[in-house]
Parts: C-alpha cells; sequence; structure tokens
C-alpha cells in the first residue's frame, strides 16, 4: 500500500515542526525518515498514523486520501518507542487486542484469534511466551511483541518511531536485519524514524533526511551518499571535516597554508571545504606541513597536521611507505565539496567524485568507499 | 553506642505519639462499647434508630462511592489528557474541599437548595425536600469526598502517559474501549485506593452533613450523627458501640487498601 504526502505543514504555537512536506513511498518499499533530532520526524509519522492533526496538506494510502479519517480508521501498524505495551494484559492478548476488540459483526471467533496469536509469537521467535506479562520480558523480546500487535490486525503499512533507541547494540543488530525479513515477507510497507544513519541505511531502501521541519533529500543510501544535495546532507551521512578557507578566482584556498588550492565555482569571499575521510591525501616533500598519524584504520589514518600557526586533526589516505611523522608535506583535497551558507558552490553535486585523481596511482575512490562505509560503523 | 541509643529514644518517641493519638481512642471506644457487656452494645446497635442510621450512611456512602469514582475518573482523564483554557484552575479546584471546611460545604448547599435558598422552596412544594431529606446528605458527602480519586488517579495517569492509549486507538478501539481496557485497567491500583479513600471518608462525615441533615432520629441521620445524638442523651453504650462499629468499618477499608497496594506493590504495577 502505498503512502503519498502532499505539502503537509502541522505548526505548534505558530512554529511549523513539518514544512510543507511532500514524499513519495511506494508500495513495499522501506523508507527511512532521518535527522537530528527535533527535526519533526516523529511529528510527521504521527500525522501518517491520524495521531496527531495537521494545519494543511493531504495524506494519501493507496490514493485514497485518509486524512479526515481517524486515527482508528486507517489501519495503519504502529510501533511506538518504548513499545507501549499494556502492562496489565499477558502478552497473548496484547497481540489479541486489535483482533478482540472490532465490533462482533466482523470479529473472528476466539479459537481463530488464538491461532492468529500463536502464529504472530512463531514469526516472532517468541514461542511459549504468549501467557508472560510485558515486565517479565527483555527489551527485544518486548520489542517483538509490540509488532507483533502492530501487525495482528493485518495492517498493510507499518510505521516504525524509534523502535531501536531502547535496545543495547548488540540486539540491535540482530534485530535490525530480523525486521527487515519480516518487512520482505509480509510485503508491508515501512516507514522508520530514525536519528542513525547506520540503521538507516541497514535498513531502508529509501531515506528521506529531514532537518527543522523539511525534507532536505531523499533517495537511496548510496545517492545520498555519493551526490549529497547540502553540506547538512554530506556532513549527516558521512564523517566529514570543515576545512575554512576563501574562494578567490575561481579557486578555494584552505586557511591551512600548504593545502593545495581547490577549483571552486561562485564569487569571491570565505568559503568552507566538506572533505571525508578518503578525500585528502598527503603528498610528502611537496610543502611544509608537519603530519602525525595518530590512528589508522585500514588505508587510511587521523592524523594531527601541523601546517603554518594551526594544528588540525584530519583523516587521510596515508601515503604509502610513509613513517608515523610526515614531514614537508603538502595536503591534496581535490576530492572535497566547496560550501558556503550551507550551500554548494557552483551548483549542488559537482567537484566531488566526478573528479579523477591527478596522479593516478592512487587508489581508486570505489574501492575506498565501502571502507569509509565500514568505518563510519559502529 | 550512642547512635544505637539515639535509635531506641526515636522509636520510642514514635510509638508513644502513635499510641496515644492513634491506636489509644478507639481502644478506649471498643472498652467504652463493651464496658456493660456484649449484649448490651448488641442492643444498642439493634435500636431502630440505630438500624435506620446504619442504613442511611451504607446507602449513601454506595452511592457516593459510585458517582465520584464515574466522575473523579472522568475527571483525572480529561486533566491529565487535554489541555484547555483554565485547566491549571481547574485542578485547583478539584482539591477545593480538602480545605475547605465541611461545615463551608454543607452551608453552600443548605443556601443552594434550602428554603431560603435559589430552588429550594420550589423543590420543596412539588414534593422532592433536598435539605434536611436524605439527597441533601448525599450532596453534602459528594462535596467532601470529591478530590479523592482524582487525586490519586491523576498522577498515576501522567505516569503511564498517552502511549498505551495511542497503541489501543491504532489497533482500532474508540475512547470508551480506550478507557475501558487500556486506562482504567493499567491505573486500577490507584483507582482501588481513591475508591477507598472516598468510602472511608463518606461513612465518617460529620461536618457538612450536620448541617444539611436536620437530625431527625431514623429518617436523616446517618451513623456519625447518630452518634452525637445518642451521646447528647447520655446513652454512652450505645454511641460507644455505635463508634465501634464505625471505626471497624474504617479499619476494614484502611486494611483493604493497604493489601491492595502491596499486591500492586509486588507486581510492580507501581513505579
Amino acid at each position: 500500500m502505498s503512502v503519498r504526502l502532499e505539502h503537509l505543514v502541522r505548526r505548534v504555537g505558530g512554529r511549523p515542526i513539518v514544512d510543507d512536506i511532500s514524499l513519495e513511498v511506494e508500495t513495499g518499499s522501506f523508507t527511512a525518515l532521518l535527522g537530528p533530532s527535533g527535526a519533526g520526524k516523529t511529528s510527521l509519522l504521527r500525522i501518517i498514523a491520524g495521531l496527531d492533526g495537521h494545519d494543511a496538506g493531504c495524506v494519501f494510502l493507496n490514493g485514497a486520501r485518509v486524512d479526515m479519517l481517524e486515527a482508528r480508521s486507517r489501519n495503519i501498524g504502529f510501533m511506538f518507542q518504548n513499545y507501549a505495551l499494556f502492562d496489565h494484559m499477558t502478552v497473548a492478548r496484547n497481540i489479541a487486542f486489535g483482533l478482540s476488540i472490532r465490533p462482533r459483526k466482523t470479529r473472528p471467533t476466539r479459537a481463530q484469534i488464538a491461532a492468529r496469536v500463536e502464529e504472530l509469537l512463531d514469526l516472532m521467535h517468541l514461542p511459549g511466551m504468549g501467557g508472560r506479562y510485558p515486565h517479565e520480558l527483555s527489551g527485544g523480546q518486548r520489542q517483538r511483541v509490540a509488532l507483533a500487535r502492530a501487525l495482528a490486525t493485518g495492517p498493510r503499512v507499518l510505521l516504525l518511531d524509534e523502535p531501536f533507541g531502547a535496545l543495547d547494540p548488540l540486539v540491535r543488530r540482530s534485530i535490525r536485519g530480523w525486521l527487515r525479513d519480516v518487512h520482505d515477507r509480509l510485503g508491508l510497507t515501512t516507514i522508520l524514524v530514525t536519528h542513525d544513519r547506520n540503521e538507516a541505511c541497514e535498513l531502508a531502501d529509501t531515506i528521506a533526511l529531514m532537518r527543522d521541519g523539511r525534507i532536505v533529500q531523499s533517495g537511496t543510501p548510496q545517492q545520498l551518499r555519493d551526490a549529497p544535495a547540502t553540506p547538512f546532507a554530506m556532513a549527516f551521512m558521512q564523517d566529514v571535516t570543515r576545512l575554512p578557507g576563501r574562494v578567490a578566482a575561481g579557486l578555494f584556498i584552505a586557511d591551512l597554508p600548504d593545502m593545495r588550492p581547490v577549483p571552486a565555482q561562485g564569487p569571491d569571499g570565505r568559503a568552507e571545504l566538506l572533505v571525508r575521510a578518503g578525500d585528502v591525501r598527503l603528498l610528502p616533500g611537496q610543502g611544509a606541513a608537519t603530519a602525525w598519524l595518530r590512528q589508522t584504520y585500514g588505508p587510511i589514518g587521523t592524523f594531527d597536521v601541523m601546517s603554518g600557526p594551526d594544528t588540525l586533526r584530519l583523516d587521510a589516505l596515508i601515503p604509502p611507505g610513509a613513517a608515523r611523522i610526515v614531514v614537508n608535506c603538502a595536503l591534496d583535497a581535490s576530492a572535497g565539496r566547496v560550501a558556503r551558507d550551507g550551500q554548494w558552490l557552483g551548483g549542488a553535486g559537482d567537484g566531488g567524485d566526478s573528479d579523477d585523481n591527478d596522479d593516478g596511482e592512487m587508489t581508486d575512490p570505489a574501492c575506498i568507499a565501502p571502507v569509509v562505509a565500514n568505518l563510519s560503523k559502529p | 553506642m550512642n547512635g544505637r541509643v539515639g535509635r531506641w529514644g526515636f522509636a520510642a518517641l514514635v510509638w508513644g505519639m502513635v499510641g496515644m493519638m492513634v491506636v489509644l481512642p478507639p481502644v478506649m471506644v471498643f472498652a467504652g462499647a463493651l464496658s456493660h457487656g456484649l449484649r448490651a452494645a448488641w442492643d444498642g446497635l439493634c435500636d431502630p434508630d440505630a438500624l435506620s442510621a446504619i442504613r442511611l450512611t451504607l446507602l449513601i456512602t454506595a452511592l457516593a462511592v459510585a458517582i465520584n469514582s464515574f466522575f473523579g475518573v472522568m475527571a483525572a482523564w480529561t486533566l491529565t489528557r487535554f489541555s484547555f483554557p483554565g485547566r491549571g484552575l481547574a485542578i485547583v479546584l478539584v482539591e477545593l474541599p480538602l480545605s475547605v471546611s465541611p461545615v463551608v460545604g454543607g452551608l453552600v448547599w443548605l443556601l443552594v437548595f434550602g428554603t431560603q435558598g435559589w430552588w429550594g422552596a420550589a423543590l420543596e412544594r412539588w414534593g422532592y425536600p433536598v435539605m434536611f431529606a436524605p439527597p441533601g446528605i448525599l450532596l453534602a458527602t459528594l462535596f467532601v469526598t470529591f478530590p479523592y480519586v482524582t487525586r490519586t488517579m491523576m498522577p498515576m495517569l501522567r505516569h503511564m502517559g498517552r502511549a498505551q492509549e495511542e497503541a489501543a486507538v491504532m489497533l482500532g478501539a474508540g475512547m470508551w474501549r480506550v478507557l475501558w481496557h487500556v486506562t482504567l485497567p493499567g491505573a486500577r491500583a490507584a483507582l482501588l485506593s481513591g475508591v477507598l479513600m472516598t468510602t472511608a471518608r463518606a461513612m465518617g462525615e460529620f461536618g457538612a452533613v450536620s448541617v444539611v441533615s436536620g437530625h431527625i432520629p431514623g429518617l436523616t441521620e446517618t451513623m456519625p450523627l447518630h452518634i452525637e445524638t445518642l451521646y447528647n442523651g447520655y446513652q454512652t453504650v450505645a454511641a460507644f458501640a455505635m463508634a465501634a462499629l464505625l471505626a471497624l468499618m474504617a479499619m476494614g477499608v484502611v486494611a483493604v487498601r493497604g493489601l491492595v497496594e502491596r499486591t500492586a506493590l509486588r507486581m510492580g504495577k507501581i513505579a
């Protein structure tokens, strides 16, 4: 069941917390609403569910407008951040709740409900847990009960609000894979709210990156990594270092004296260069900077770079055969992106990965990318 | 050594206070009731006026508890779940009967429903007297016992939060189902506690009831009022017997409340 949002606005106290959001979620897709806290992700999810109202715009489920429909009539599965299990009911009664409160005409028989509960307990790897109370379960088990309860009435759309926040990291990893599995097996359309980019990248087909109530960019995880629409998108999706400097005559000149100028389009003035770990190379013997290697992750190292009066910590490719201290080096960051006032200079998305390395002997960026991606995972 | 002496000293002090202020009076009541033997006490309770007072007290208590439980739950739910203009003021007003003297509460009803009051004369003409009749006693009792259920439910509802109710809504439940299947069972320990406090207070209320009842033996006297009448009439044994019965009922309520809270604690329902 597809979900379409058109120009949704929700204001609280005059301030828009959801600000003109349009989004298309295709049937069967797994979409993540990703962003820092306060970006309006949960508010958006609650509007889709019908738990909160909106001031303007429309919500469509399978092409039918539903935003005038009560939350209880939308048949959307919703999993709350802290699961919101009914503490006074057993696991089985929690799961059966949605079916057992149906009006008599559409309510399944007791036996049918019990069978459905058993089926869901099996699907959730919770066999024999039906008689327990929520406070007798572990966090991971509670989460699975919450999911079973949300799925019991057979919704086609599943909304998940920060579902992994309360779990310890090990359990989180295993549950992610399993959740994606459930999504695929049941053919659900799932929307997940998270502030964890790794979670979003691992689970979702599409990511809608949000900030201040707006969608900054939406696309596949790969698209967001390779062509970030704004400096914020780049910094949120990957670990970046921001190098201050200025643009003059079509070149970005960093405040760091030993940084090679980078071609940049746009008017002269202050600007900054955003570089990822693999974007910076040390060029030994070509400058006056001194770099100390502090940490190594595969081909990439964290360096303290002393250049002129400044010391800067940044991640760079380790030059082949380099010692722990690289002296008299220059820095090449031509793979970085130049930004000013939160926008890319010279149009979005250029100046980055399309540039080939001038010397050609360096590692191919395509090989580095997965390494960088792994680095950002815990 | 010193600390130990201090500890025992404080314990003795506490027990001294509790013994004098709390234990001694009921013991004296029971002693007074049984001073002429069990038989005399029993006869005192079997007097028609006494039986009528017991019946009236039970009736008023049952009605007050039922009505105030319903309105108390609705008030607590409304005040914790919705924000509306004057909500803060409403919360203060709910507590008003706790701080206002019960006599004042009774007088208010007298002003409204008394023969000198707004509607009193008309109601009396139509044959529905409110003052100096059971309806007035009920009104006065409702006023003094109104805060208890609301006051015990509100912190519990706030603690529970909205998530469980919203989960029920997403599963297709309407407002009444949410209230009946999720909210009330979740807060049942608090609700029971509030109901039992209401019960204890309704049984024992004297001041407000005294103003509106008119003290007609056999008709409008509740147990506390009847005790006063008996005592003023020098029927000491009967007065003490009635007092002992009232005390027993109150103790029973307190005991049930303690039991409920202990069970709830054991089940981890009160955080």
